[in-house]
C-alpha cells in the first residue's frame, strides 16, 4: 500500500514537472548540435526573450486560472505601448510617466474585458479575440502600420542597460513571476481566484464575490499586457503594429504546457514559468541549429502538440489515480 | 423464515435460481477503508419486482451501480440470464437487457419526447434522420406502454412522474430484461405516486423484471412480490414481501448497530423572525424561529421549503418581506451578505455546489472566510488550526489538510462543510438534505453537531427527504402547499407517518 503510494507520488512529481524534464532534454539535444547554446551569452538572450512572452503568459494566465482566457493580450501590448509612446512624442512627458500611461492603458482594455465577462456575462473567448482585432486594427490604422521609434533613454533603460556584462531586462521578469507567485499562492485575493475557477457556484455560495473576482482577474491581465507593452519597446526601441500573431498562441500555449488547466481552478506560477522558458528555448534553439526559418513554426507548433499530449497524459492519470 | 433479534436469515438462493433473471452472489466492495458491500447476495425472478431496502448509506446505490456497471465490484460474481456479465462494461450490459433508470435520469430537455425515445438509434432514409418514421415509431410505443402523448414535444415540458415515465418507456423498448428503478416516486404527489406503480406493475406482464430502490415501505410491500433488506452493505433480510408484516420490515432495516440519536424538544424564545417574505417559487412567508430551535419545513419539490432557504442563504434574490435577528433587520441578497448577517445554507449538492474540488481539504474548510495576516495574506497557520479544531471537534476521518477533498467520503466532505459553516459563528443555519450520500455512522455524528450547535443558540432550519430523519431532529415541521406555509406540526403530532403524508399531499 505505501509502496503503490509512494510510487504514486514519484510518478505525479515527474508528471508535475514534465515540462521542466523537456527544457532541460531540449537543451542537452541544441548543445549537442551547436555548442554555444549552452554558453552564458545565450543564456542571457533565452531570458531576454523570454521576459516580454513571460509576462504575457501570466496576463493569460490570470484568466485561465479563472476559467477564462483573455486573447486581447497581443493586441492590448500593441495598444497600450502605443498611447505610452504617443504621449513621450506628442505631449513631451516624462518617461516615468509615460510607463505608468502605457499600464493605465492595459488596466483600462483588463477592466473592459472584465465588465463585458463578469458583468455582462460575454464569451470571453470571442470578445476578447474581437477586443483584441479591435485594438490592433485601430494602432493599424492610427499609425498606418509605421513604426514608431522611441528615442528616451529613460523608457528604453530597462530593455537595454546592463550590469556588468548581464542585461537588467530578467529581472523585471523575475520579480513580475516572484510577485505573481505571493499574490496567486498566499493572497486571499488569488485564493479567491483559484476558488472561482475551481467551482464558481461553491465559490458564490461560500460568500466570495464572483462577480468581483472575474473582474480582478481579466484587469489583472489587462495590467500585466500593458506592463510587457512597457518592456516590448523599451527593448526594441520602438513599437510597430506587427508584433507576430504566433506570440498570442504561444502565450495561451505556455500556461498549459507548464500546468496550467483550460477549465479552471488549477496551475502553479512556477509552471507558468516553465512554459515560458520551454517554448524561448526551443525557438532559440531551432535558431541556432541553423535550422531554416520556414520551418520554425512547424516545428514550434509540433513540440507544442508534445508538450500537450504529456499533459493530457497527466490528467488522464490523476483521473485513474482517483476512480 | 425465522425472526429473530430483527434479522431474518436469507431465503437460500437456489430456490428460485432456475427462473431467476438475474442472480448476484456474494459481492464485496470497499472504498479505502470502508467495507461498502460485504458480501451481497440476491436473486430476481422473471417478472418479478424485487424491492431493495435499507436506509441512506445501508449500500443499496453502490449495489445497483455495481449490477449496472457503473462501478466494478471487487470480488464476486453477477449472473444475466444465466450468463456472468460481472466483467463486462455498461454498454455491453445494456445490449444484454440490464437497464439502471437513476433518480435524476437523463433526458436530454432540448430535443423532443421521441428523439428521447429513439436515441441513439434514429430511423434514417439516405443518411438523414427519416422525421416521419421516428414520430410514428415513437407514437406507437408511447401508445401501447400507457402514454398517449405528443411524441414531437419538448422533453423539458414534461412533469417529473411522465420524464420516469419516458426513461422507463425508452428501457422497456429496448427489450430490457431487467430495470432498477433507483426512487423513481422521489417527490411525486400520492396521486402521481399511484398511478406511477400501477403503471410499473403493468409493465412486468410484458415479462420485464424490476429492481425496485426505495425509502418508502408501504410502496415496497404493496408493489413488490419479493424483496432484499441491506444494512452496513450486508444482506440482513429477503425472502416474499407478502410473507412479512410492516413492523417487521421496519425492524430489519433499522437494526440496533448504531446508537439513533434522538433529540429532546423543548421551547424556545424567538430570535429570528421572517415576515412577508417572497421569492422566486414562493411566499409571502411569515415565520417566527426559536433561539436553538429546530424547524422542519416540509413539501413538494417546488412548491417553496428549498427556495425559501435558498433565498434566506443570499442564492435567490429576495422580492419583498424582511427578516430581522434578534429583532434588527438583516441585509440579504448575496450568500456573503447572508453569511455576514449571520446565516448560513448548508447546499444538498455538496459537489456541485459546496466543495472546491481542485483544493485542499483546509482550504475549503476556510474558503472564503480566509483567515488573515497583514490584512491581505492567507495564513496558513490560522487555516491549520482551524482545520485541527474541526477535525477533533468533528472526528473528521482524513489523511492531511493538504490532500486533495476529493478523496475524503462523503460524510467527512460534508463534515468540512457544516465546519466552514459554523467556523462563521451563524445564528441561522438553513440545512438542505445535511445526510444526503452520508454513511449511517457519520449521519448520527451530523445530527450531534446540529443538536450540539442549537445548544449555543443557533437557530435551524432543516429539509429532509426522509421522514424518520426529520422527526427525530425537529421541534416542529412546517408545512407547504403552492409556495405558502399551509400548516404546522407540534409536538405528538410530529410521526414519522405524519410527516410522510405532508411531503406527498397537496
Amino acid at each position: 500500500m505505501t509502496k503503490a503510494v509512494s510510487g504514486m507520488a514519484s510518478k505525479k512529481l515527474l508528471l508535475d514537472n514534465v515540462v521542466w524534464i523537456l527544457i532541460i532534454v531540449f537543451s542537452i539535444l541544441a548543445g549537442f548540435l551547436n555548442p554555444f547554446f549552452l554558453s552564458e551569452g545565450n543564456l542571457q538572450n533565452v531570458l531576454v526573450q523570454a521576459t516580454t512572452l513571460g509576462v504575457l503568459v501570466l496576463a493569460v494566465s490570470f484568466t485561465l486560472l479563472i476559467g477564462e482566457i483573455d486573447l486581447s493580450v497581443v493586441g492590448n501590448l500593441v495598444f497600450s505601448s502605443m498611447v505610452g509612446a504617443y504621449a513621450m512624442q506628442q505631449f513631451g512627458v516624462h518617461w516615468s510617466l509615460a510607463v505608468l500611461i502605457t499600464i493605465a492603458a492595459g488596466v483600462l482594455v483588463g477592466l473592459l474585458n472584465g465588465y463585458f465577462v463578469a458583468y455582462l456575462r460575454m464569451n470571453s473567448l470571442i470578445a476578447t479575440l474581437a477586443m483584441g482585432l479591435f485594438l490592433q486594427g485601430a494602432v493599424l490604422g492610427a499609425t498606418q502600420a509605421r513604426t514608431m521609434v522611441v528615442t528616451d533613454e529613460g523608457y528604453s533603460y530597462i530593455g537595454s542597460a546592463t550590469i556588468g556584462s548581464w542585461p537588467v531586462m530578467p529581472i523585471a521578469l523575475f520579480v513580475a513571476y516572484l510577485l505573481a507567485h505571493v499574490v496567486l499562492a498566499y493572497s486571499a485575493w488569488g485564493r479567491n481566484l483559484y476558488a472561482t475557477g475551481g467551482n464558481r457556484r461553491a465559490a458564490n455560495a461560500a460568500g466570495i464575490n464572483v462577480k468581483r473576482a472575474r473582474l480582478g482577474a481579466f484587469t489583472a491581465s489587462g495590467f500585466l499586457a500593458g506592463m510587457a507593452g512597457f518592456l516590448y519597446t523599451s527593448y526594441l526601441g520602438g513599437v510597430s503594429v506587427t508584433v507576430g500573431s504566433t506570440t498570442l498562441l504561444y502565450a495561451v500555449a505556455a500556461p498549459v504546457i507548464g500546468g496550467v488547466s483550460l477549465f479552471g481552478g488549477r496551475g502553479r506560477v512556477i509552471g507558468m514559468l516553465g512554459g515560458t522558458l520551454l517554448i524561448t528555448v526551443i525557438q532559440t534553439g531551432l535558431q541556432l541549429i541553423n535550422v531554416s526559418a520556414y520551418y520554425i513554426q512547424m516545428i514550434g507548433g509540433a513540440m507544442i502538440l508534445l508538450a500537450i499530449a504529456v499533459d493530457a497524459f497527466r490528467i488522464r492519470s490523476e483521473e485513474r489515480g482517483v476512480v | 423464515m425465522v425472526i429473530a433479534d430483527g434479522t431474518i436469515v436469507p431465503d437460500s438462493l437456489a430456490q428460485n435460481g432456475a427462473n431467476a433473471v438475474l442472480t448476484v452472489d456474494n459481492i464485496f466492495k470497499r472504498f479505502g477503508p470502508l467495507a461498502v458491500l460485504d458480501g451481497v447476495s440476491l436473486s430476481v425472478s422473471r417478472g418479478a419486482i424485487h424491492g431493495l431496502l435499507g436506509k441512506n448509506g445501508a449500500g443499496k446505490s453502490t449495489l445497483s451501480n455495481i449490477i449496472a456497471g457503473l462501478l466494478r465490484l471487487d470480488t464476486g460474481s453477477i449472473l444475466l440470464n444465466g450468463e456472468d456479465v460481472s466483467a463486462l462494461p455498461l454498454t455491453a450490459r445494456k445490449k444484454r437487457g440490464l437497464h439502471l433508470l437513476s433518480q435524476h435520469s437523463e433526458i436530454f430537455e432540448d430535443l423532443s419526447i421521441g428523439e428521447n425515445l429513439l436515441l441513439p438509434d434514429l430511423p434514417r432514409r439516405y443518411g438523414l434522420t427519416n422525421w416521419a418514421a421516428l414520430h410514428r415509431l415513437a407514437a406507437r410505443q408511447l401508445e401501447s406502454h400507457g402514454m398517449p402523448v405528443d411524441p414531437r414535444r419538448r422533453a423539458g415540458d414534461l412533469g417529473a412522474s411522465d420524464r420516469r415515465r419516458l426513461a422507463i418507456i425508452k428501457a422497456v423498448a429496448a427489450e430490457a430484461a431487467l430495470i432498477i428503478l433507483d426512487e423513481p416516486t422521489a417527490g411525486l404527489a400520492a396521486a402521481e405516486r399511484l398511478h406511477l406503480l400501477e403503471w410499473v406493475e403493468s409493465l412486468t406482464k410484458r415479462g420485464t423484471s424490476f429492481i425496485y430502490i426505495s425509502h418508502h415501505n408501504d410502496e415496497v410491500r404493496q408493489l413488490c412480490s419479493e424483496y432484499t433488506v441491506l444494512r452496513d452493505g450486508k444482506v440482513t433480510a429477503s425472502g416474499k414481501a407478502a410473507e412479512l408484516s410492516a413492523d417487521a420490515m421496519a425492524r430489519v432495516i433499522t437494526g440496533a448497530d448504531v446508537a439513533e440519536f434522538h433529540r429532546a424538544r423543548e421551547d424556545h424564545s424567538a430570535a429570528i423572525e421572517i415576515s412577508g417574505l417572497s421569492f422566486p417559487g414562493g411566499g409571502p412567508v411569515d415565520l417566527a424561529i426559536g433561539r436553538g430551535e429546530i424547524v422542519g419545513l416540509v413539501g413538494l419539490l417546488g412548491e417553496g421549503p428549498q427556495e425559501l432557504m435558498r433565498a434566506l442563504g443570499g442564492l435567490l434574490p429576495i422580492k419583498a418581506g424582511a427578516v430581522l435577528i434578534d429583532g434588527r433587520e438583516v441585509r440579504l441578497g448575496s450568500p456573503g451578505q447572508s453569511l455576514d448577517s449571520g446565516i448560513a445554507y448548508l447546499t444538498h449538492d455538496r459537489i456541485g455546489e459546496g466543495l472546491v474540488g481542485s483544493m485542499s481539504v483546509t482550504e475549503n474548510l476556510n474558503l472564503g472566510n480566509w483567515p488573515l495576516s497583514l490584512g491581505w495574506l492567507v495564513s496558513g497557520a490560522g487555516m491549520n488550526r482551524r482545520m485541527r479544531e474541526a477535525r477533533g471537534a468533528m472526528e473528521i476521518v482524513m489523511g492531511n489538510g493538504g490532500q486533495e477533498i476529493g478523496e475524503l467520503s462523503g460524510g467527512n466532505q460534508q463534515k468540512v462543510l457544516l465546519g466552514r459553516l459554523l467556523e462563521r459563528k451563524p445564528r441561522l443555519l438553513l440545512l438542505d438534505e445535511p445526510t444526503v450520500g452520508v454513511d449511517v455512522a457519520a449521519k448520527e455524528q451530523i445530527h450531534r453537531l446540529i443538536d450540539d450547535a442549537t445548544t449555543n443558540g443557533v437557530s435551524v432550519l432543516l429539509l429532509a427527504q426522509d421522514p424518520e430523519e426529520m422527526q427525530r431532529l425537529v421541534d416542529r415541521v412546517v408545512i407547504f402547499s403552492k409556495g405558502r406555509i399551509a400548516r404546522m406540526l407540534h409536538g405528538a403530532e410530529i410521526t414519522i407517518d405524519a410527516i410522510a403524508e405532508a411531503r406527498t399531499a397537496r
